[in-house]
């Protein structure tokens, strides 16, 4: 896969040191950033997007719930938010007419309905034929293209037909333990879990030989297992070097920020201050775990509300003016079904919903055409209805923020619907 | 999870291109069969192999109970409570390190995944049991294990079974039983998901007593949230309701046709294959485990045997062709250092934690991935490295590394006789030469600094950072 094509392993031997028969100790390859095939088509702008993926299947009737839709507390009568002005219970933050934000929720709901905002939700979000396994239904949304559960992603896509503005080493990275799909393909992706495990645990002796050794071994012949392990060691010198003016374990949010110690606090304060050291990074990616509440869905969502939504207001706190250069995307891989179940939870459904932010965002608003919780208006009778498509989001963030793309390259087959969201 | 292993065909389009695979020599085929059938690779193992015959040794790995184990077994009695709450991990651990029956417990590595359950929301105590019971069962009929899985109180607790009731069914466990542990994605229709989940209505577990006290569950059906009336599929299999007790029978049958369905048998199997042979395993190998599995009414013993044993199991292709996913990694390691014993592994599987392998603890119900390249990349290499340098630094409690048995009494006086001992028990000797080269000098100029007459107080330091580079190396984090 990625760690098979065109990086700094062959740059190096297409270089001088190609020839060497034998591992040169000390090595006199200086560490460089792995090198990136040039693309073509549009160049980036330098601006940012992060790309938060909420794994489960976000209940998103509860996190930006239609109260003022006569179904819904109908069809969720204890679990279901309570309409703004409510005296007492789980009681919404007003949105809209329609909708109101999970309560837990409050620096974003500040930012929905600040003067000027830059925050705005699309709900009803989907695609068609609706498909609601967790795993074939993420791998969708990654691909960005339908029935194709095993393609490359839209975002390696995209940097396959962009060039970098700053022609940086690296142009996208994903803070979690493994490759998300959206960065599979043809261009040089990476990902770690922290930035702070960007340092060889050794002595400069021991990183000298290690460092040459995966270098400078010539693994033509090698089977693809051992050369993805040869060009792991070669990327991971390259990531430490790229990586080495930063300081992750002192970096010191701006602005007052407070990040949540969770998981998806720490990738956003880490992605932060990559950000803010200008390597030229354009993409970003970070998970939140955890949605799939097929069972006490209150008690179970409130928690990760609160760190969704302390991540990310902390995240935008503390980039300050910067937070004009870079959109952030929340997505699942669907919403649930409209009625509760029988454990207080949902099952899974089919429309769920994207939080946009940042960037020049037209906030403030609930996008997207809103099907209802009508009976007749719901997919299969059960589902909030795919009427939004969620390429058409991703669409307006590479067109309209991230400077221009290919859109039949990165969204095959898909017609485009304008949403005015970006 | 099925669904990564076929990424590696999309993106590496050359590989197919290779030459043919060719059989291993008999010296390495014995490691090879070693590195699949145990958690790592000892010469004691290879020895065995070599003077049974791969076959025997094979057959004797599946009779697991024929084989002394009681060393371990008797240890564990007393190292932890089996209703602790990483007792189930520790006795993973401790069992991938050091039992005599490493086939069967790579086996319920495998089963414990492939029917992930996920701790933090089930009973500790659940996992411990489970654990056991597909110890108990894992070469015996896949349709039993299945059935194990469906009636354990830790996927009770897991895919919200306990919670699945007549009044309002919860579709979690319906799903996930055809997509991820039987049939496959693609095979059943929604409705069949709505439909399966009335069958497992009522589907619980109860506490089970020592006395006053609570010492786990069981299994329990409740016969008065069970949904009543015929239940009907897409798939060819129907019930017309059982009404009370026998209300259990409908899901018990359900999952006797599935076991028996072909698509399970070729998701199942082809999952087996990858997990022991290859992300991309021969055709031939896995359409004759499948014909195994089949012939045989999912016969897991039959099964495993066909796979270890088949012409395609050991050549060219297959060797050191996998990456060790971090549980693998870590236990492999230790067990490569030759310990007589650990008397703890906590800190050990915070390191597999670290390591993003740690068991029972998968939020998504996929567990972990099996094929090589999601335990690959920058990220995971670094992971790796720095538990290696840590592990042969006794920076891990519980393991002390014995020099002077993995090297020599005394210790040697030239690099090389360090470097080929490190080389052969970590890396299986699989080491290119001008790496070999490399770190023969990089000892050598360590020993120069101790003398000519070494002991091991001076010379451990310099062979814990040649050992710690042999353990870096790409070829070790492979198997």
């Amino acid at each position: 896969m990625t760690r098979s094509n065109p990086t700094r392993r062959s740059f190096l031997q297409s270089s001088a040191l190609a020839g060497a028969a034998a591992i040169s100790v000390p090595a006199t390859a200086k560490a460089t950033a792995p090198r990136k095939p040039g693309g073509s088509g549009p160049g980036g702008n330098g601006k940012v997007t992060v790309v938060l993926f909420q794994r489960g299947g976000s209940d998103f009737l509860n996190l930006y719930a239609p109260v003022g839709d006569p179904n819904y507390a109908v069809k969720r009568p204890t679990i279901g938010l309570l309409p703004p002005g409510s005296p007492a219970g789980t009681v919404g933050l007003a949105m809209t007419p329609i909708f109101a934000m999970h309560p837990n929720m409050a620096g974003i709901h500040a930012a929905f309905t600040a003067p000027n905002s830059r925050c705005a939700v699309v709900h009803a979000v989907g695609y068609q034929p609706p498909n609601r396994s967790h795993f074939v239904s993420q791998d969708l949304y990654e691909t960005g293209m339908m029935l194709n559960t095993t393609g490359d992603g839209w975002i390696n896509r995209h940097l396959q037909v962009t060039t970098s503005p700053t022609n940086a080493p690296v142009r996208a990275l994903a803070l979690s333990g493994a490759l998300p799909r959206a960065l599979y393909g043809a261009f040089p992706c990476y990902n770690v879990a922290s930035t702070q495990d960007l340092v060889f645990a050794g002595s400069a002796a021991e990183r000298q030989l290690l460092e040459a050794v995966v270098e400078n071994t010539v693994t033509t012949g090698f089977q693809p297992t051992l050369r993805n392990a040869y060009q792991g060691g070669v990327d991971a010198f390259g990531l430490i070097d790229l990586f080495s003016p930063l300081s992750p374990t002192t970096y010191a949010p701006a602005n007052g920020a407070v990040y949540p110690t969770s998981t998806l606090g720490k990738g956003l304060k880490e992605i932060a201050e990559v950000i803010k050291a200008g390597l030229g990074i354009e993409f970003f990616t970070v998970d939140q775990g955890g949605w799939d509440h097929h069972h006490s869905l209150v008690n179970n969502i409130a928690p990760l509300a609160t760190d969704l939504n302390h991540s990310i207001t902390a995240f935008f706190q503390d980039l300050g003016a910067l937070a004009s250069e870079v959109v952030l995307v929340a997505m699942s891989e669907f919403g649930r079904e409209v009625q509760q179940n029988g454990s207080n939870g949902t099952d899974h459904g089919v429309g769920g919903a994207m939080l946009v932010m940042g960037g020049q965002v037209q906030g403030g608003a609930v996008r997207g055409v809103w099907p209802t919780l009508a009976n007749n208006a719901l997919d299969s009778g059960r589902f909030l209805a795919a009427s939004n498509d969620f390429r058409d989001v991703l669409r307006e963030v590479l067109m309209n923020h991230m400077g221009g793309t290919d859109p039949n390259v990165v969204f095959p087959g898909r017609v485009y619907q304008p949403l005015g969201v970006v | 999870m099925r669904q990564p292993i076929s990424r590696r065909a999309f993106f590496a389009p050359g590989a197919a291109a290779a030459a043919a695979p060719a059989p291993l020599p008999p010296t390495t085929a014995a490691a090879h069969l070693a590195n699949r059938a145990t958690f790592g690779c000892k010469p004691a193992v290879v020895a065995q192999i070599n003077a049974m015959g791969a076959a025997a040794w094979v057959d004797m790995q599946l009779e697991p109970d024929s084989i002394d184990d009681t060393a371990l077994e008797s240890q564990l009695l007393t190292l932890i409570a089996r209703t602790a709450t990483n007792a189930a991990d520790v006795r993973m651990a401790a069992r991938a390190v050091f039992s005599q029956r490493q086939l069967a417990w790579r086996m319920v590595y495998f089963l414990n995944n492939h029917f992930a359950t996920y701790r933090p929301k089930t009973q500790p105590i659940s996992e411990t049991n489970e654990d056991d019971t597909f110890r108990r069962l894992c070469f015996g009929r896949f349709a039993d294990v299945l059935r194990a899985s469906a009636q354990s109180p830790a996927m009770i607790d897991f895919l919200d079974s306990q919670t699945n009731v007549s009044s309002s069914p919860n579709e979690n466990y319906a799903r996930e039983l055809m997509e991820l542990h039987t049939l496959g994605v693609g095979v059943y229709t929604e409705a069949d998901v709505a439909a399966i989940s009335r069958v497992f209505t009522g589907w619980s577990r109860v506490n089970t007593f020592s006395g006053t006290t609570a010492i786990g569950s069981k299994f329990d059906f409740r016969p008065t949230v069970h949904t009543q009336g015929p239940k009907t599929t897409s798939l060819g299999w129907s019930t017309p309701g059982f009404a009370g007790a026998a209300g259990v029978n409908e899901g018990l049958s359900f999952l006797e046709f599935l076991a028996g369905h072909v698509e399970t048998a070729r998701s199942f199997v082809r999952k087996l294959c990858v997990y022991f042979v290859s992300d991309q395993p021969s055709a031939a190998l896995v359409g004759r485990a499948l014909r195994k599995f089949r012939d045989t009414d999912g016969d897991l013993k039959a099964t495993v045997r066909s796979i270890l044993l088949d012409p395609d199991f050991a050549t060219t292709a297959t060797a050191r062709g996998k990456a060790m996913d971090g549980f693998e990694f870590a236990v492999s390691s230790v067990r490569r250092l030759h310990l007589t014993t650990m008397t703890t592994y906590t800190t050990l599987l915070t390191r597999v934690g670290i390591l993003r392998a740690l068991p029972h603890s998968t939020l998504e119900p996929t567990g972990y991935p099996e094929i090589s390249e999601e335990w690959q990349g920058p990220g995971n290499e670094l992971a790796r490295w720095d538990f290696a340098s840590d592990l042969v630094n006794d920076l891990v409690s519980g393991v002390v590394v014995p020099w002077d048995r993995l090297i020599a009494k005394n210790p040697p006086l030239t690099a090389i006789e360090y470097v080929q001992p490190l080389c052969d028990l970590l890396c299986d000797g699989d080491v290119p030469p001008a790496t070999q080269l490399a770190l023969e000098q990089f000892m050598a100029a360590r020993l120069a600094t101790v003398g000519t007459s070494p002991t091991w107080t001076t010379v451990r330091p310099h062979a814990r950072a040649l050992a710690g580079l042999v353990l870096r190396l790409p070829e070790a984090a492979l198997h």
